[in-house]
């Protein structure tokens, strides 16, 4: 699978082992537009609630005084408004914020729970690597849409929520490439050596494994945050995200359920399209790293 | 062989049946450790108290719990689920016409995926770096990055709305509502109403599979047997299904983690189209914290997932007699 150079002295490299994955992304056509588009991603979701635009939930007014209701885009709205007399525009620049939030809380819990799960099965092997394994089984046998409905209806919606969600039903599959992975390293001589020189288990897995794992990790990293994003925006589109906090798929619940789906074209398009162009960028910058991965294993590295 | 085999069948019955149990646990657990009273749906303000603590013992809810586990599991494995605190009627009565419903859209999408997979992806990856290559699997990946309920929409806005050749919605016309499955199957209005929750389907998942089937094919290129066909002078048409024939073996594999996959995508299709499956009935019971539909259509969900796993790992051994049933 995932077989990339085999750093054997220490953590401190592994910022080394991430640049040497990492670079192909910035040399990759679609990679380097991809890479330009999160970057200005996340830069507006930095600085979006900041911006002078009024806030997502503020009903606009025409300049004769009238809610701002389903507005077409023009000068003085830009983007148009909603059914409610929100700005499109503004709801927009709000929702990046959420998604990046929710992406990366996401990504972050499942990559610790997956690696550590995995890393702790794959070094001890035997009664351990049973018993984690079996665990990682049963969560591959739960569909995983309906399972985090059945959560968010048991613990109620929240962008917390939905994080620790995705992290319970996603850390399965990093769990699952680490465990092979480190399955495979802790054969290799530095492992033996270290061992020999009286290394701790502890000090083995994080000090001398972990740093091995870096390109995966990045890997599953990026693909997590679209995970997250993707389950956000489906949960608040169906209906089950926080009412409270805008995003895109909260726009999306909101256009589908006022029925203006025809008229209010721009009311739909927009949020579509970021939402869209966030997942397509995120795959792409996945897609290269793994086809990195792949191509130095079958370079002889 | 048949020795390991038979021991191989075992474990994977036992351990079915483990999940089955687990599974009926963690709802269990689930929907009682749920913050807030279940019972509050039940009283409408209407109710007396006495009318509500009759509700109570109905529903099994005020006995001790342990004594609740066992008559909850009991019930579950006889496919009794209680009655629904919406609709007012057996949990079975709404769930498995839904799931019919369901799988009526998910099969043949699902089938007709693995087709198109199949020989569109055997294709393009023998044709591999030509312009039908890059078009052929760039489109498909393009449609992939696609959320479901967008593609869903997009459809819905362009063949509805716009271009109004197709309901907006629902499974059939008001006043169909009654018609048995033979009577929808052979009927042409019902697959107007099919076309688009089957269409969206069927454009999200095919990358995933084609892409598989690709770069299986494009590893079986290099082998002998491949080089042995096209000299004794095969057509290369003919080389090509023999490869692609030695190359599907993962893409039975994947289906195996699709089956969860798409019943979760199906959700969101049956939103998006109103189409009335088990997966949209499920948002409404989270939304109307309607527990024992919520945690039946769950469960069936679950269980249909299970087997299909059971199914196909057996599969894989009857299609590959090389795979040793030994330890995995």
């Amino acid at each position: 699978m995932i077989n990339v150079k085999k750093y054997s002295d220490s953590a401190s490299r592994a910022r080394r082992i991430a640049w040497d994955f990492f670079h192909p992304v910035f040399e990759d056509r679609w990679g380097k537009f991809a890479i330009t588009v999160l970057g200005v991603y996340v830069l507006i979701g930095i600085v979006g609630p900041y911006l002078p635009i009024p806030g997502p939930f503020e009903y606009l007014q025409t300049s004769s005084g009238q809610y701002a209701q389903l507005e077409p885009p023009s000068a003085e709205f830009p983007l148009g408004t909603t059914y409610l007399g929100y700005g499109v525009l503004s709801q927009t620049i709000h929702s990046f914020r959420t998604s990046l939030t929710v992406g990366v809380l996401s990504a972050v819990l499942v990559v610790t729970i997956g690696v550590n799960i995995g890393l702790v099965s794959g070094y001890y092997g035997g009664k351990v690597d049973t018993v984690l394994m079996g665990l990682t089984d049963m969560a591959y046998g739960l569909p995983f849409y309906p399972m985090a409905i059945i959560l968010i209806a048991i613990f109620g919606s929240g962008l917390y929520t939905i994080a620790a969600v995705i992290a319970l039903l996603f850390w399965r599959s990093v769990a699952r490439v680490t465990r092979s992975e480190a399955l495979s390293l802790r054969e290799r001589e530095f492992v033996k050596s270290a061992k020999a020189a009286g290394s701790s288990d502890v000090k083995i897995m994080y000090y001398h494994l972990l740093p091995n794992l870096v390109p995966l990790i990045l890997i599953y990293f990026v693909f997590a945050i679209t995970w997250g994003i993707l389950l956000e925006a489906s949960l608040s589109f169906i209906g089950l995200g926080d009412p409270d906090t805008v995003s895109w798929g909260l726009m999306l619940h909101e256009v589908f359920g006022s029925g203006e789906l025809t008229r209010a074209w721009w009311w739909v398009v927009v949020p579509s399209f970021t939402l869209w162009l966030f997942i397509w960028s995120l795959y792409v910058v996945a897609r290269t790293l793994e086809d990195n991965a792949t191509v130095s294993a079958k370079g002889g590295a | 062989m048949s020795n390991s085999l038979s021991e191989f069948l075992v474990r994977r019955l036992v351990s079915f049946v483990f999940m089955l149990f687990f599974l009926l646990t963690a709802i269990f657990v689930l929907f009682r450790v749920m913050p807030g009273d279940p019972t509050a749906m039940l009283v409408s303000g209407r109710l007396t108290e006495e009318s509500r603590q009759a509700m109570l013992e109905n529903f099994g809810l005020n006995k001790p719990l342990h004594e609740q586990y066992v008559v909850f599991i009991r019930n579950a494995l006889q496919g009794d689920f209680g009655i629904s605190f919406f609709y007012r009627e057996p949990v079975a009565d709404v769930i498995f016409p839904a799931l019919v419903n369901t799988l009526m859209i998910m099969l043949p999408a699902l089938a007709l995926v693995m087709v198109i997979a199949y020989f569109w992806g055997s294709v393009v990856g023998w044709n591999k770096g030509t312009k039908l290559d890059r078009w052929g699997t760039y489109i498909p990946v393009s449609l992939r990055a696609i959320p479901h309920f967008i593609l869903g929409l997009a459809l819905l806005i362009v063949f509805s709305y716009n271009l109004g050749w197709l309901p907006t919605g629902g499974m059939g016309p008001i006043g169909g509502a009654d018609q048995s499955v033979t009577e929808r199957l052979t009927s042409p209005t019902f697959y107007k109403y099919a076309a688009l929750p089957f269409t969206t389907a069927l454009l999200h998942y095919i990358a995933d599979p084609m892409m598989l089937m690709r770069n299986n094919i494009i590893g079986e290129r290099e082998k002998d047997y491949v080089e042995l066909h096209r000299l004794k002078g095969l057509h290369p048409r003919q080389v090509r299904r023999r490869a692609a024939r030695n190359s599907m073996l993962p893409l039975l594999t994947w289906l195996t983690p699709m089956i969860g996959v798409a019943f979760g995508g199906q959700i969101l299709i049956e939103v998006v189209f109103s189409w009335p499956g088990i997966g949209r009935e499920l948002v409404l019971a989270a939304q109307r914290q309607d527990m024992p539909v919520a945690q039946a259509a769950f469960f069936m969900v679950a269980v249909i997932v299970l087997l299909t796993n059971l199914v196909v790992d057996l599969a894989y051994g009857y299609f590959d007699p090389r795979i040793s049933y030994g330890k995995t």
